[in-house]
């Protein structure tokens, strides 16, 4: 066992915050009204005034009768949450404790983590072909599949959708209504090709690109499809 | 440590039975021991090609259920050493399988076998992904049509995202089998190529079994058609086996036979 007297803990208390907008005379009335609304439950409760909503011009602030208004209408006054700019003197004669009101915690908006960017916009990419029944989809991005759409997939993306290999299933790009979302494939082939909800299905297709290179995109609200 | 192989195929009737016994007698008949467990429950079939259906006493599902052992229940084929069987239930159905069960009972079969087949049920519902959840390689039996083809292609899907190895992040190393190839149909244009269904699934080849009448003979005898060494398909088996285990075997029966003149004159 220690010999020491006492022990020095750190703690966190919940209290009141009386914040102060305005040092008129209706300060006490104010007060004394919402005590008494429900007084059991203020009943000699700690409080902290906070000054650092008040004017910071203002300099005839009588602090001390703030402290005795509380003290009337049964609360305990324990510090004063002070603006920086305010002149402490006149604060000093209350004997409370002051607490520096810290504007950088209160008032800025949490720092945005600089490893991550805000929007992560990097395409997904499917290294294996996307086998029959299988669905994906690249929210917020575009798709890039290494490997051949089989006929019975489906891949959608709200960008551009990039297949390297036979493109035999479906695609649907810029599904969220980006307009100028592309599909390029290696091999055309596709069931179904959709940008923006307009669509061609494999019988409706240009001949001249079936089975070669192509790409898909969208002008004057019609899908075109080129060769590359 | 034993080797899992899932039988499989998505379509019904494509020969996947047909291909586990061939594959199982081949690997037994190599000398490692074997054992093919028929995930087909409520369907039971391998027991026939095997022709070991008298002997079934208890089956897979009594297995798992704790009502008999491995030893009493897997059935030793009486022509190759090595080589065993666990039959399914024929009264019971799928539901009876659990995924606690079959990985009790492959890695009790692990500790004494070289090779475990899974012989798949079709679909793709819970007897298929019972029988391909734990497999280290597949087999993708495939026949040269275009909803076989798309079948098979489904069940990669499913291989290559609900399998245990694909859950750790792992692949489940992938055969093509393509059975019931018929070279002149081919030549006609009726039926798909080799490098057609190659194409679509992407996946190596391990064999080709052209169509031969000795498939359906074995199969009603209960004798595996890797045993009949004159027929073209029991031969093409035996060469998919050798690739299997790692072998380089050219592949044979892709071309049909050409007629002699004889042949054309009568029409034969």
């Amino acid at each position: 066992m220690s010999n020491d007297c006492f022990r020095l803990k750190g703690s966190v208390l919940t209290t009141f915050i009386l914040e102060l907008h305005d040092d008129s005379d209706e300060f006490g009335q104010q007060l004394k009204n919402k005590v008494d609304a429900t007084p059991e439950f203020f009943q000699q409760s700690p409080v902290i005034i906070d000054c650092s909503k008040l004017d910071p011009t203002t300099t005839d602030i009588n602090y001390s009768d703030i402290v005795s208004v509380c003290r009337d209408n049964g609360l305990q006054p324990i510090a004063f949450k002070y603006h920086p700019d305010l002149d402490l003197s006149a604060v000093k004669p209350t004997k409370l404790a002051v607490i520096e009101h810290n504007s950088k915690q209160t008032d800025k908006a949490p720092a945005e983590n600089p490893l991550l960017p805000a929007n992560d916009h990097s395409p997904k990419i499917i290294n294996k072909p996307v086998r029959s029944g299988q669905q994906i989809y690249a929210k917020d991005r575009d798709l890039i599949v290494i490997g051949s759409v089989s006929g019975g997939a489906e891949v959608l993306a709200d960008g551009n959708i990039h297949v390297y290999g036979s493109l035999r299933g479906r695609a649907l790009a810029g599904v969220t209504g980006n307009h100028k979302a592309r599909i390029f494939c290696s091999s055309n082939e596709a069931e179904l090709v959709s940008i923006t909800g307009h669509f061609l299905v494999s019988h409706s297709h240009d001949t001249a690109t079936w089975k070669k290179p192509a790409q898909f995109y969208l002008e004057d609200d019609t899908l075109h499809v080129v060769s590359l | 440590m034993a080797k899992i192989i899932v039988v499989t195929s998505g379509k019904g009737g494509v020969g996947k039975t047909t291909t586990s016994a061939a594959i199982g007698t081949g690997l037994a008949l190599t000398g490692k021991k074997t054992v093919i467990i028929d995930f087909d429950v409520g369907l039971r079939n391998l027991d026939l090609i095997m022709g070991c259906e008298r002997r079934v006493v208890y089956d897979f599902v009594n297995v798992l259920n704790n009502e008999a052992n491995l030893s009493q229940t897997l059935i030793k084929d009486k022509r190759v050493n090595n080589l065993f069987v666990l039959p399914a239930s024929q009264t019971r159905d799928k539901d009876s399988l659990t995924l606690e069960g079959v990985e009790r009972v492959l890695n009790e079969l692990a500790e004494t076998f070289d090779y475990i087949i899974c012989d798949s049920p079709a679909g793709i519902e819970k007897g298929a992904q019972m029988a391909l959840y734990f497999a280290d390689e597949a087999i993708i039996v495939t026949n040269p049509e275009v909803s076989s083809v798309r079948d098979s292609d489904r069940i990669l899907g499913i291989l290559q995202s609900k399998s245990r190895h694909a859950e750790n992040g792992a692949m489940v190393k992938e055969h093509l089998l393509i059975t019931r190839y018929n070279p002149a149909r081919v030549a006609d244009g009726e039926m798909l190529s080799v490098s057609d269904v190659e194409e679509i699934l992407a996946i190596p080849l391990i064999g080709v079994i052209p169509e031969s009448e000795s498939v359906l003979k074995a199969s009603n005898q209960g004798v595996p058609v890797i045993h009949d060494e004159e027929s073209d398909a029991g031969n093409a088996y035996i060469d998919a086996v050798k690739r299997l285990l790692g072998e380089e075997v050219d592949f044979r029966f892709l071309t049909a036979p050409k007629k002699g003149i004889l042949k054309r004159l009568i029409g034969a």
